[in-house]
């Protein structure tokens, strides 16, 4: 109903200026129009160009929507200049609240949205890709660790080696042999104080010297004999083929000292294994950026290769994004150029001149029409950034900004 | 009184002296030389409308002036053979251009631009008989390129209305004798014209001199002189609502906007008339909204049906 009724206006108003363009005709041949009643060349310049105060625009606009003659020129010279308008009537916004308009504006934020969604799942994917190097890390850390502590004690003392969580292992393979030698169990109270000294022991020297144990880490692992937990089993890597002929050949020697000293029942060796073994894996589970660090700068060391091959990897990829960064940097450097006094940086196939607000509109001008002839006979400056700088340009000239293709 | 004259003579002063300095090619001209023109340009387009401007709203003013384009201007009111020079080399595309676009065709394009050049150097003379140029009327408010079109397309107006009067009057004359020799004529096809005319005509007649053509007349002279306007560009002028737009320094969009707003305001005003001032009843005035609105949806598909056809 309503748009049926804004029909009949709109076909109403059309035979209206039907008719109203044979009386406007007739008007404007009619000798009642004198030319001191019309605007003259300047006021319909200034017009046209919308180059006039406010209440004055008003005055002439009056004018115009009862002169045809008038407004037949100023529609010429409107057309002829080309300007484009902003959708919208705004204020000028200063200081905070222009720069806020400037950075939601429209076309920032065209750019600007999509950048900041790759850049989200750039971060994301970079943390994703990461967390699995690092958890792996950890938990060769943990395992190292815990096999460390065989190989930060003495090899001689008997108690200590008693202790270690392999032992469990060897313990349960040689137990009826360790049954059979009753005068071993007596030392087992003797043995547990002894763990627990030296599980203490390992962490003050781990403290003292990160850099001497985590290269003797891989040492250790390579000596170590293989681990009572299946999962530190299947974790522990053997780095090289030599190391595992180590182990094999470290392995009877060090199940012959853990016969010996094992205790007298399976359970309380079991018991004595694992209260061994979980402050380590507390400690391991707590530190394992520290771990990581150490590892990084047991990296250097030849048997350190395991450990220090990730973190490596991960040293040089955040090397070469920093590259990445002072390229791009030095990159945008190098595409921002002077022509004819105006500085011009490059967005994109782009060239934006400095000074261009992006909240402005822009008039359009196509290279080789004619309105682009008209605007370099105007204005030569603009031919010579338009020549200097090929593809699109915006130029901001005489406050007006203009976009050349 | 006399303080605040000469407050405002120091402003101009100062706004001078800052557009001398910021004129790339101040082509020699004194303060004292611009002081006048921009005196006349503050008072003709600011103060004129707005007495009460400030010391900054004038500084604001001046600083808008195009300074080069005046400087060159008043140089070659000043007879400086050097701005003659650029102001031709610089501006006769600008000018040939605008010329071709007011003209059918290339001579008298060219006949145009040569009259421009002399209206510019004060060939034509003035009343006095004095040499009288149309660079005088340059403010530097708008550029000078814009400016030459203006006066481009003011001389080619003028002239097409000389040319056509002249033609009109011929041709009404011709009219007039045919009519008095073939009078029967027209009352024989008079009947059948009528039976003839398209539904669009058959409205428009129903329309002519009714209530409703009546109430829309005094409803759009009541709009406000930028809804006229733009009724005027766009009904009355033909033109489209993005050229309609860009005279008005408004987006295509928004003219379209405004226009969808004119299109209610005035059936308002126009019910209003049809109903206090031609005692309709309400259901007529829709119902002659309604009817004008579906004969318009049946030109559409009339029209459709015989492009189609055809």
């Amino acid at each position: 109903m309503k748009q049926e009724s804004n029909n009949a206006i709109d076909l109403m108003l059309r035979k209206l200026g039907r008719s109203g363009r044979g009386l406007q005709q007739n008007a404007g041949n009619g000798a009642a129009e004198s030319s001191d009643a019309h605007l003259d060349t300047d006021e319909l310049g200034a017009y046209a160009e919308n180059a006039l105060p406010p209440t004055t625009r008003s005055r002439y606009t009056e004018h115009l929507a009862d002169c045809v003659r008038c407004r037949q020129i100023v529609s010429q010279l409107s057309q002829a200049a080309g300007l484009v308008i902003d959708d919208s009537p705004k204020a000028v916004p200063t200081g905070l609240k222009a720069f806020l308009v400037s950075l939601f504006s429209p076309i920032v934020l065209r750019y600007a949205v999509p950048a900041l969604g790759l850049l989200i799942v750039a971060a994301i994917g970079f943390i994703a890709l990461r967390s699995p190097a690092r958890m792996e890390l950890a938990q060769k850390r943990e395992v190292t660790v815990f096999d460390q502590a065989p190989a930060a004690a003495t090899p001689g003392d008997a108690g200590a080696a008693s202790t270690n969580a392999p032992s469990v292992n060897f313990a349960s393979k040689s137990q009826p042999q360790s049954a059979s030698t009753p005068q071993e169990g007596a030392k087992t109270a003797g043995a547990q104080v002894e763990q627990e000294r030296t599980a203490d022991e390992v962490r003050r020297q781990e403290k003292e010297q990160p850099v001497q144990k985590s290269a003797s880490s891989t040492d250790q692992i390579a000596a170590a004999p293989p681990s009572s937990s299946p999962t530190d089993t299947v974790t522990v890597v053997t780095p090289k083929p030599v190391a595992v002929e180590d182990q094999k050949q470290a392995t009877p020697e060090v199940a012959q000292n853990k016969v010996q000293a094992q205790p007298s029942t399976q359970a309380g060796s079991v018991q004595s294994a694992n209260a061994n073994a979980e402050p380590s894996r507390r400690r391991a589970a707590k530190e394992p950026a520290a771990d990581i660090a150490r590892l990084n700068e047991g990296s250097s060391l030849k048997k350190g290769k395991t450990y220090s091959g990730a973190a490596n990897e991960s040293a040089k990829a955040d090397d070469a994004e920093e590259k990445r960064e002072r390229d791009r940097s030095d990159k945008d450097q190098a595409e921002t150029v002077s022509v004819a006094g105006r500085h011009f940086r490059k967005s994109g196939s782009v060239w934006i001149d400095v000074a261009y607000n992006s909240s402005q509109g822009t008039t359009n001008v196509t290279r080789g029409s004619e309105q682009y002839r008209a605007l370099i006979a105007d204005e030569p400056g603009i031919r010579t950034i338009a020549e200097q700088l090929k593809g699109e340009v915006i130029v901001v000239w005489n406050g007006r900004p203009y976009r050349i293709r | 009184m006399e303080s605040s004259s000469n407050q405002l003579n120091q402003v101009l002063e100062q706004g001078v002296r800052k557009l001398l300095a910021r004129a790339v090619d101040a082509r020699a001209l004194k303060t004292d030389v611009l002081l006048p023109r921009i005196t006349a340009a503050v008072e003709k387009y600011l103060l004129r409308d707005d007495p009460d401007a400030n010391s900054a709203d004038i500084s604001t003013f001046i600083d808008a002036i195009q300074a080069d384009d005046l400087c060159l201007i008043i140089a070659c009111e000043r007879n400086d053979e050097g701005a003659w020079s650029d102001l031709v080399e610089r501006f006769t595309p600008i000018v040939r251009s605008a010329a071709r676009s007011a003209t059918a065709n290339e001579d008298a394009a060219e006949d145009l631009a040569q009259s421009i050049w002399a209206e510019l150097y004060g060939l034509r003379g003035g009343k006095d008989g004095q040499r009288s140029s149309k660079l005088a009327y340059y403010s530097g408010r708008g550029s000078l390129a814009g400016w030459l079109r203006a006066v481009v397309a003011q001389l080619a107006v003028d002239t097409y209305r000389k040319q056509s009067r002249f033609v009109q009057t011929e041709e009404d004359a011709d009219l007039d004798r045919l009519a008095r020799n073939m009078p029967s004529l027209s009352e024989s096809h008079a009947a059948t014209a009528s039976s003839l005319l398209n539904p669009e005509q058959v409205i428009a007649n129903r329309l002519a001199g009714s209530d409703m053509q009546e109430a829309l007349n005094r409803a759009v002279k009541e709009l406000d002189a930028e809804d006229r306007l733009l009724v005027k560009l766009y009904y009355f002028d033909g033109l489209r609502l993005r050229e309609a737009g860009v005279v008005l320094g408004v987006h295509e969009a928004t003219a379209s906007r405004r226009l969808m707003r004119i299109h209610g305001d005035l059936k308002k005003r126009v019910r209003h008339i049809l109903m206090e001032e031609f005692s309709w009843t309400e259901s007529e005035t829709e119902r002659s909204f309604t009817e004008i609105g579906q004969h318009l949806d049946a030109d559409l598909e009339a029209l459709v049906t015989k492009e189609e056809v055809s």
